[in-house]
């Protein structure tokens, strides 16, 4: 009983799955069906494994691209990249043609106008006088190209920087040049107006910044006026004839000149000066012009020699005076020797101050030898006199100068004359501020010139700017 | 020992004028100015502010490197037989004539390549088609006699 009741439930059992896999229990499938389908699947399978294939195939040239694209650009970041390279050099071109456009015209502008000061105040101390503190000048200079060929200058010297009028100062305001040039040729440049006399080196370059001592030469003062300036017209020019020589020891060999018609000396001469003298910039005691001229020759490069003359009446009788003035430089490296000689001969006559027996002198003459060295201690440059400063120097400085004026008749027969040694120690901390020292021993025979025979110690400091 | 210090000695010579002796320096204009050639006294007379116009009549513009530069110091001794801070006067004043100041030789070649009336001076390796390279007393950089090798 318990047999049939087991086998009655595996009946049951398998009735009860029968609904659920009928190709099983409807119709076994016979040998054909199954290897049918079994190729259906392989078939399956290959396509699936192809396309697997594929796939991988596909994604593995995708990576080696992306490999190459991380090497190298593609050609699209390529243009980008030239186009980008081809702007920043057109914004870098255009920068720099700006910056160059503002060159030029801030250049322009520079090589146009030039306006300079310079200042000095000189302490000094003599034997019999007392010592003094003097606020000398300041003066002013402009330079001014109106265009290529047209120059315009002036200086303009405000005597001890005070009143001029008013006051017991001493001031003075005094135009020592002002002229125009109009350039045709470097060798020709006609100039007009209040013009230095060309006469001697030491007129022409007389500014106290340039100067390594601060008193002038008693010859540069008594014979020739400086600083003399006349109201005239004339040339100026050069000619670099060393240029057509450059295989030559004269390839440096240059000619300046200079000539001028002017006003001319007066009357106003006496033996211990010509300063009086000086025309004066709107009239003139005769109607005779005066004539000057100065020619400078480079030989090479550090000799400097110069050579000038004037004639001219000095009083409405038409007494003459002629002038003949040498100078020259030599630089050798640190030394430089400068000088110059001048004389002056006069035809008697030029009665001064209405008495008949003052007459002019008939001769004066003067000059001066000088001789700078320049040097410095490198042990001072990290002082307080070296150091901040590029270049400082140390000038030593000797000089000897006389003049000799004959006598106008005012006192004795007999030539006024005075020498004059100076001993110099200058410092420049950069080439445009210089402090100065000195020390005078003068010698006068008859009427004093400058200091007669009395000694003493100039100080001065000059600032140009 | 000794042939050691011999041979040290040799070379120090050998090598010495090498080592003193700094690059060639050109002398550069706009390369369109109408000068080809200039003497060593006309370029002096140039930077001393004697001559500050071509032959053309247009204004020079002297270019120049600050004091500090050794090519500067270079070109001043041997062109100028000057410091390297003197100032030079223009004729009949007290007023330093001006060079036009350049912080490099880039900015120097750059202005001269724009500038036609200007003229300065480069090393060698520097100069490119932006300028002309001069001769001097009939000699450019290379050659063997050149004054500022």
């Amino acid at each position: 009983m318990r047999w049939f009741r087991i086998v009655i439930s595996i009946f049951l059992l398998s009735l009860s799955f029968a609904p659920y896999s009928p190709s099983v229990f409807a119709a076994q499938p016979s040998d054909n069906n199954t290897l049918q389908r079994l190729d259906a699947f392989e078939e399956q399978l290959r396509l699936i494994q192809k396309n697997h294939q594929q796939a991988l195939d596909n994604m593995n040239q995708r990576l080696e691209d992306l490999k190459n694209n991380e090497n190298t650009p593609s050609r699209t970041n390529n243009t980008e990249h030239n186009s980008l390279d081809q702007r920043v050099e057109e914004l870098e071109d255009q920068t720099v043609n700006l910056e160059a456009d503002l060159d030029s015209m801030t250049q322009s502008l520079q090589d146009r106008v030039h306006l300079n000061l310079y200042a000095t105040l000189e302490f000094e101390s003599f034997q019999h006088t007392k010592p003094v503190f003097d606020a000398r000048n300041i003066e002013l200079f402009a330079d001014v190209s109106l265009a290529n060929r047209l120059r315009v200058f002036a200086e303009i010297e405000f005597e001890r920087t005070a009143k001029t009028s008013g006051g017991n100062r001493q001031g003075d305001v005094e135009v020592e040049q002002g002229w125009m040039e109009f350039r045709i040729h470097e060798m020709f440049k006609p100039r007009a107006g209040v013009i230095l006399v060309p006469f001697g080196r030491f007129n022409l370059e007389h500014f106290d910044p340039v100067r390594d001592l601060t008193a002038r030469p008693i010859a540069m003062r008594r014979v020739v006026p400086v600083t003399w300036a006349e109201a005239g017209a004339g040339f100026v020019g050069n000619a670099f004839v060393g240029n057509h020589l450059s295989n030559t020891w004269l390839k440096d060999l240059t000619f300046d000149y200079q000539f001028f018609v002017v006003n001319g000396l007066t009357s106003r001469l006496s033996d211990t000066s010509t300063r009086n003298a000086r025309g004066a910039f709107g009239s003139d005691n005769n109607a005779n012009k005066a004539t000057v001229g100065r020619l400078q020759t480079t030989i090479v490069s550090g000799v400097e020699l110069g050579v000038s003359g004037y004639w001219g009446n000095y009083d409405a009788q038409d007494h003459s005076i002629r002038g003949l003035d040498t100078d020259w430089k030599f630089v050798f490296g640190p030394i430089e020797v400068i000088g110059e000689y001048a004389w002056l001969w006069l035809e008697k006559g030029g009665v001064e101050n209405g008495s008949p027996a003052i007459s002019v002198p008939r001769t004066l003459q003067g000059g001066y030898l000088q001789a700078n060295y320049h040097f410095w201690f490198n042990g001072l440059n990290e002082t307080f006199l070296g150091q901040g400063f590029s270049s400082p120097t140390f000038t030593g400085v000797i000089r000897y100068g006389r003049a000799r004026i004959a006598d106008d008749g005012d006192m004795g027969s007999r030539p006024n004359k005075e020498s004059r040694w100076t001993f110099g120690l200058n410092y420049r901390p950069v080439e445009n501020f210089v402090v100065k020292m000195e020390y005078q021993i003068n010698n006068a025979t008859n009427e004093a010139l400058e200091r007669g025979d009395f000694n003493g110690f100039l100080t001065s400091v000059t600032a140009a700017f | 020992m000794i042939i050691n210090i011999f041979l040290l000695l040799a070379l120090l010579l050998i090598e010495a004028p090498c080592l003193a002796q700094g690059e060639p320096i050109a002398i550069v204009v706009h390369p369109d100015s109408p000068i080809n050639s200039l003497t060593w006294s006309q370029l002096e007379r140039i930077y001393k502010g004697k001559q500050v116009t071509w032959p053309n009549g247009e204004s020079i513009v002297a270019t120049n490197r600050p004091p500090s530069n050794p090519l500067r110091k270079q070109f001043y001794q041997a062109v100028l037989r000057a410091k390297v801070t003197q100032q030079f006067l223009r004729p009949g004043s007290p007023i330093p004539f001006k060079t036009k100041r350049l912080k490099s030789e880039k900015a120097m070649k750059r202005f001269v390549g724009r500038v036609p009336s200007a003229i300065g001076y480069l090393a060698v390796n520097d100069v490119d088609i932006k300028v002309k390279v001069l001769r001097m007393d009939g000699r450019l950089p290379t050659d063997p006699d050149y004054k500022l090798q």
